[in-house]
């Protein structure tokens, strides 16, 4: 059966998903994720990222596809369209459809498992916010949950409705205003933007898809949203003071401070803040996305 | 002209969504008003019990209660929840079972956020802070004044 199976155009695109699936493991978002043009426009490094997950997706999709539906010797998406419209025609409709229900399977379980993440994230931040929210209270001025506590933490915990954000006594009493204002901002800012679901993406793509660029991802997309904060914070407090508490916090009394690389980043971003990136740069990255995605649809829709 | 008129008003209204949309989600983030109606009794029955030198039933918690007096009944279920919580423990004696707070309010609010920075660091809930790499410092504070604060409780007078 396999002999003389995957031949022709079939081949050429099964050849050419298999190595852009690769490419999509490893190198490119390797690559991506130390470029450092993504920091200076978050919210097109995220958009860029999350056309290299979805290529990555789609690229397993069809891959699936196109030795599904090898026989048909057809490229991909002349040969999808042609089985929808004629199924009759198929010389081994099992396999095809065999093949249509791994497909569809392999599309839904990025999503799936990244909800799953994401209500089961919520469903632990909701209890903590309980308990917390009964012990601490509501300062709706703030706006945010305040409970008694000697270390300055500032967090946000997962939720279904909304994200809340939980701080301590000290936070508010101990810091300087203008850093405890950048604090609070930033903690809103990832309230506000939902940032758990997009982390929840990330991780579900990690968890699903081996290799190390998912790895490498999720680690940049977690910087990313950081930098997007800290620009939130900036805006409020001013870049002075977000960086100065982000270096007051991390660094030990003692000396002898060894920065993390996602630390260098956000404090190398809040040195250039307020320098609005140029628009080649805030162009470049969507079109990257738009190339990722089109580019192989085009290839596979050759006639 | 009308029709002038319907078209900007519809541009109107398209630009308001759209900056709703962006803006808009979730306008405040602890919404005093999102907060349930169980938590302000909660909240009541805790600060009883914390002022309260030694276990207390549920009749007496009911009586000291400030504010609006609520039946007996529901000061249960509202010590049922905070035992769910795990805020207050109840006495295995016979009934009527006796609560008392689980530590003072410093304690249960240190050993809340710790639980949080635990759950993050140990089980991977995903916890967004200003910095990730302070949480070991977070930790070793909170524990130290949990320490503290045991030794000071088993002091002797």
């Amino acid at each position: 059966m396999t002999a003389g199976w995957l031949e022709g155009p079939a081949a050429a695109d099964a050849a050419l998903l298999a190595v852009l699936l690769s490419l999509l493991s490893g190198p490119v978002p390797r690559a991506v994720a130390r470029w450092s043009w993504p920091a200076a426009s978050p919210r097109q490094g995220l958009l860029l990222w999350f056309a290299l997950s979805w290529a990555w997706v789609l690229s397993l999709v069809g891959l699936v596809l196109a030795v599904a539906l090898a026989p048909l010797g057809r490229p991909l998406i002349p040969a999808v369209v042609a089985v929808i419209a004629d199924p009759g025609a198929l010389s081994r409709p099992a396999v095809a459809l065999a093949g249509g229900v791994a497909a569809a399977a392999v599309l839904a379980v990025v999503p799936v498992v990244a909800v799953a993440g994401w209500l089961r994230d919520a469903r632990r931040g909701s209890r903590h916010a309980a308990r917390l929210a009964v012990v601490g209270a509501v300062d709706p001025l703030l706006d945010l949950l305040v409970v008694p506590g000697g270390a300055p933490v500032a967090v946000t915990l997962p939720g279904w409705r909304r994200c809340r954000v939980v701080v301590t006594r000290a936070c508010l009493d101990d810091l300087d205003p203008a850093e405890r204002d950048a604090v609070l901002a930033h903690e809103r800012a990832h309230a506000l933007g939902r940032h758990d679901l997009v982390s929840a993406w990330f991780t579900a793509w990690r968890r699903c898809a081996p290799g190390a660029g998912p790895r490498a991802a999720e680690r940049a997309v977690g910087v990313l949203l950081e930098v997007a904060a800290d620009r939130a914070a900036a805006r409020v407090a001013g870049p002075a003071a977000t960086a100065s508490a982000l270096y007051r916090r991390c660094a030990p009394a003692g000396g002898g401070w060894r920065p993390q690389p996602a630390t260098l980043a956000r404090l190398r971003t809040l040195a250039r803040a307020g320098a609005v990136a140029p628009p080649l740069v805030r162009a470049t990255m969507p079109s990257l996305a738009a190339v990722v995605l089109v580019v192989p649809g085009l290839l596979l829709g050759r006639a | 002209m009308p029709a002038s008129r319907a078209v900007r008003t519809g541009i109107c209204w398209v630009v308001r969504l759209v900056a709703q949309l962006r803006t808009g989600r979730a306008p405040t983030v602890c919404h005093p008003a999102a907060v349930p109606a169980r938590e302000p009794l909660e909240r009541a029955v805790l600060d009883v019990l914390w002022q309260s030198p030694g276990p207390l039933t549920a009749g007496e918690v009911a009586r000291l209660l400030a504010g609006r007096p609520r039946a007996a009944t529901t000061v249960l279920t509202a010590l049922d929840r905070l035992r769910r919580k795990g805020l207050v423990v109840r006495s295995d004696g016979g009934r009527p079972h006796r609560w008392s707070a689980v530590g003072t309010r410093e304690q249960a609010a240190a050993g809340a956020i710790l639980d949080v920075l635990r759950d993050s660091a140990d089980r991977g809930m995903v916890l967004s802070r200003f910095v990730a790499e302070a949480d070991d410092a977070d930790v070793e504070t909170l524990q130290r004044a949990l320490r503290e604060r045991a030794g000071e409780d088993s002091r002797p007078g």
